[in-house]
């Protein structure tokens, strides 16, 4: 059995990128995953790339988690209306 | 979201008690996420309404709630179908997904028929996303090709990549099996990491 026949090839690296990012590879095609890293400077570089699209991704999210606050008395006093017309409401208020 | 919210167990009973103060540990919580996923399948404009329409669905449909999945997960789905509701409404051409065999630019051209690279990628310029945000063009070209994602596709990426939720939850969120919401999410990171290489490019 030559080892190169079971390893991944390129195209099929970038199929699997996203999945080996989240960890969700088998152990047998993680381990073929890397085998084929080590041995091939592109798709390291599109792996380290897509890593990056992900980690940026999650950096523009926490820059946008600022300004939530002010709808949340709103939401509340909005669901204290539903509540008061509820016909299945038990307690009072 | 800096306070500690209480277990299901313990909130379940207040919210069905009508206790403020539950509720606005809930809120609090989860609104914004509501908000962020509401965005990601119908758009800025009717976000908003969509996440209020999510509560008033959530106050209703409480006293039913089974508890298969946590009280998160559960509240998700609500703003997912009432968002997809809405889209169906408003724009009866829009697909929620690709169209049938598209394949978002793991283009066959880039590998030749060994698959192996046939056109490797570029280097960027860059070793942290601070780095990529740096420059105002890219932090553009991301946006747009974040706004040009079928909803579904955006909607995997923004619980996965943007709110860190696990697989698991969001494939119950959105109703999609396993395997379709890998697959949304890696269509949706090809297309990402596409625009950024393509900046690269020129
Ligand atoms: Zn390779």
């Amino acid at each position: 059995m030559k080892i190169m026949n079971m390893m991944p090839s390129c195209r099929e690296i970038t199929e699997q990128a996203s999945d080996y990012l989240n960890q969700d590879l088998s152990p047998w095609q993680r381990a073929a995953f890397r085998m084929h890293l080590l041995m091939c400077v592109y798709c390291r570089r599109h792996v380290k790339h897509l890593g990056l699209t992900v980690a940026t991704l999650g950096k523009i999210a926490s820059e946008e988690k600022a300004r939530e606050n002010d709808d949340i008395q709103q939401i509340i006093a909005l669901i204290k209306r539903q509540q008061k017309e509820s016909p299945e409401q038990k307690g009072g208020d | 979201m800096n306070q500690q919210l209480p277990s299901d167990n313990e909130l379940i009973p207040r919210l069905l008690a009508h206790d403020e103060t539950a509720y606005t540990q809930v809120v609090s919580a989860y609104h914004g996420l509501m908000v962020h996923l509401a965005r990601a399948i119908v758009g800025p404009a009717i976000a908003d309404e969509v996440a209020q329409e999510a509560w008033l669905a959530v106050i209703r449909a409480l006293p039913r709630f089974e508890r298969r999945s946590s009280l998160k997960t559960w509240i998700l789905r609500i703003v997912s179908n009432t968002a997809k509701t809405r889209l169906r409404h408003e724009s009866r051409t829009v697909s929620l997904e690709d169209a049938p065999g598209e394949q978002a630019n793991t283009g066959a051209n880039r590998f030749n028929a060994s698959g192996r690279w046939a056109s490797p990628p570029t280097v960027w310029h860059a070793d942290t996303p601070d780095d990529l945000l740096a420059s105002q063009e890219l932090r553009t070209c991301i946006d747009t090709a974040l706004r040009a994602l079928p909803p579904l596709q955006r909607a995997a990426l923004t619980l996965r990549d943007m709110q860190g939720l696990d697989m698991e939850s969001i494939c119950k969120v959105l109703e999609v099996s396993e395997s379709n919401g890998r697959v949304l999410l890696h269509r949706a990171r090809n297309r990402i990491h596409a625009a950024i290489e393509e900046f690269y490019l020129q």
